[in-house]
């Protein structure tokens, strides 16, 4: 017996997306237009054309534009290695949050909810307090982030160990077990904070609330070398990613190696969340806001939401460090403060969005 | 084909498949009933390769399921599970272009679109393919999943029979596409693939299988084609109900494939 389809219904209303081809173009502009913004703003200001002015002229292209010395010595020692620690940051912190949702397959998940930035934290600070006085000089800028790593890839696995069985993740299970990592990570810094020295303890509040204060080349060119390849490297896993939201075992019988993925994707977002962690400190809810963001625009693909999240994540904490550092001058805001102030709100409005849809 | 070994499964200590051998032939739809929590689906996963079993072996076309890559499995063997949870807004349409293979060790003769269309048309979803997946109704859910099941088939390769594994397809479906969903199973089977399927309703099963596979307490109950398994003592044994077979059940399985 077959039957003939028996209904036409147009349903546009749902169907309004925007394609990668045009949205990714879009979002490299929005995060060019916020860096320019972002160099520009401070206590000595550079006007659009300066700015682009200056960089044309660090590359060897000189433009009619004038500018005076102090203003290039600002943008290319003090600004420029801010904005682009910031744009590799946000980058890296948004694709790992893309792909631990892909993992998860659980929209909620965040490096930061599930505990792997305390994680990481803790094991940074941990370095800082009992190990770094074995190290000095700028060997101490590996550790850090290696301990970071290490301390970050140990937590993500600690966390999907336990909250999936039989290769579904309990979304509460996930939740509930990045609660206690983060009181377990919270009470270990506690107890570093408290045998710790004076210098250490100012080190160590850093972490805490993240910044980009402490912005410099070398610190820009370690970001760089982990978080390009690691963005390169998850949207090539992209496609797979895509199948792992149908189902671990769906993705398995459509000839994908499931195992192998989780674990690369692990690695890498150990490593991007580590070393920003190390570097920059925690900085909330990029990761969950960012793709999130990126899909409500254009879908749950993953060949759009990881490169998409890449360069609206870097965008968007290009911002967040320009609030930071703007709303109180002379004093300057930790940067995690202006990003859980705007993403905390947003997770909870998803959070009663998919609870009104039943998705929880 | 695909053949289980003396396949045993227990899991923290409780028996669930106790040395169940059976095998499936190219052209043959094989039906596996018998009551809930009997370890169908069991089966199943493990013909699939989804779980281990205890002991006993899996040939997928004669070799060792153990000995062949993901990929290999993947196009020549399409699986649908009991369930699917999926909690991102793909569009039915991109779920079903999930199905397909790369092209890398896949094989297909029809564009993407091509094989989306037909699949999407076959189970009737054609008009849903720009609807939200989590907007539609656990029917249309698993109309969406069958056409993505019957994208992968149109990928396999063709110098081996593919095997289709089917998990209950038609538990949430409504009488037409009961129908629909076995008549394209019987089809595959002409095409010279080999179809198991789990199934509930014995006239379902009567009407479409080929041979059919009776369990009882994790062990094969009873085999045969459908007059021979399909009898009031072994239903009753089996289902612990006494039933009144009204009719001739070999006759009906005779209109197989028979539009009604």
């Amino acid at each position: 017996m077959s039957r003939k389809e028996t209904h036409q219904v147009p349903h546009s209303k749902e169907n309004k997306r925007i394609s990668g081809s045009v949205l990714i173009p879009g979002l490299v502009i929005f995060a060019a237009l916020a860096s320019i913004f972002a160099i520009g703003i401070g206590a000595i200001s550079i006007s659009p054309s300066q700015v682009i002015a200056i960089l044309l002229k660090a590359i060897g292209i000189s433009v009619p534009v004038a500018f005076s010395q102090e203003q290039e010595a600002v943008l290319l020692t003090l600004r420029l290695p801010r904005v682009v620690l910031a744009l590799l940051t946000g980058a890296g912190i948004a694709s790992s949050g893309a792909a631990i949702q892909a993992l998860f397959r659980n929209p909620l998940a965040d490096p930061g909810l599930i505990g792997i930035s305390s994680g990481a934290a803790a094991g940074a600070v941990g370095m800082i307090v009992l190990g770094v006085g074995v190290w000095s000089g700028s060997f101490i800028t590996l550790i850090l982030p290696a301990s970071a790593f290490v301390a970050a890839l140990l937590t993500s696995l600690f966390v999907y160990k336990i909250s999936t069985r039989g290769g579904r993740t309990q979304a509460a299970t996930m939740l509930l077990s990045g609660i206690a990592v983060n009181a377990l990570s919270g009470a270990f810094i506690g107890l570093m904070t408290f045998v710790a020295s004076d210098v250490q303890l100012r080190n160590i509040t850093f972490w805490s609330l993240g910044s980009l204060g402490g912005a410099q080349w070398e610190s820009v060119s370690i970001m760089g070398v982990i978080v390009v390849p690691s963005v390169l490297i998850l949207t090539g896993l992209s496609k797979k990613l895509n199948l792992l939201l149908l189902g671990e075992r769906e993705a398995e019988h459509l000839g994908m190696n499931v195992q192998t993925l989780k674990r690369v994707v692990i690695i890498i977002a150990a490593l991007a969340v580590g070393s920003s962690v190390a570097l920059c400190g925690i900085i909330a809810f990029i990761g969950l806001v960012v793709p999130h963001l990126v899909r409500l625009v254009s879908g749950p693909d993953n060949r759009i939401v990881v490169p998409g999240a890449a360069i609206l994540g870097g965008g968007l904490l290009c911002l967040a460090d320009t609030a930071a550092r703007t709303i109180a001058t002379p004093a300057e805001l930790p940067l995690g403060i202006v990003t859980a102030a705007i993403g905390a709100p947003f997770f909870l409005w998803i959070l009663t969005r998919n609870h009104l849809r039943g998705e929880l | 084909m695909i053949e289980a070994n003396k396949i045993c499964y227990s899991i923290r200590g409780k028996e669930i498949l106790r040395g169940v051998s059976l095998a499936a032939y190219p052209g043959e739809v094989l039906a596996v009933i018998g009551q809930n929590g009997v370890g169908k689906s069991t089966l199943l996963k493990i013909l699939s390769g989804e779980i281990k079993p205890t002991s006993g072996n899996i040939f997928l076309h004669k070799k060792q399921l153990d000995e062949i890559s993901l990929e290999d499995r993947a196009a020549s063997r399409c699986v649908l599970p009991q369930h699917s949870t999926l909690n991102f807004a793909f569009t039915a349409r991109e779920v079903i272009e999930m199905g397909i293979l790369p092209a890398k060790y896949s094989k297909r003769t029809h564009s993407s679109m091509e094989i989306i269309h037909t699949a999407a048309s076959a189970v009737g979803v054609s008009h849903l393919l720009d609807r939200m997946y989590l907007t539609l109704s656990g029917g249309e859910r698993q109309r969406v999943h069958l056409a993505r099941i019957w994208a992968q088939y149109a990928c396999c390769r063709s110098d081996k029979s593919t095997v289709i594994l089917l998990d209950e397809p038609v538990s949430s479906l409504d009488l037409a596409f009961q129908h629909t969903v076995l008549l394209m199973a019987r089809e595959a089977a002409s095409e010279g693939a080999t179809v198991i399927v789990v199934l509930h309703d014995l006239h379902l099963t009567a009407r479409y299988a080929d041979r059919i596979v009776m369990m009882k307490n994790g062990g094969i109950y009873q085999s045969g084609n459908t007059s021979e398994v399909l009898t009031t003592g072994s239903i009753s044994d089996c289902y612990e109900i006494s039933p009144e077979l009204i009719g001739d059940i070999h006759a009906l399985h005779k209109q197989s494939g028979v539009a009604v």
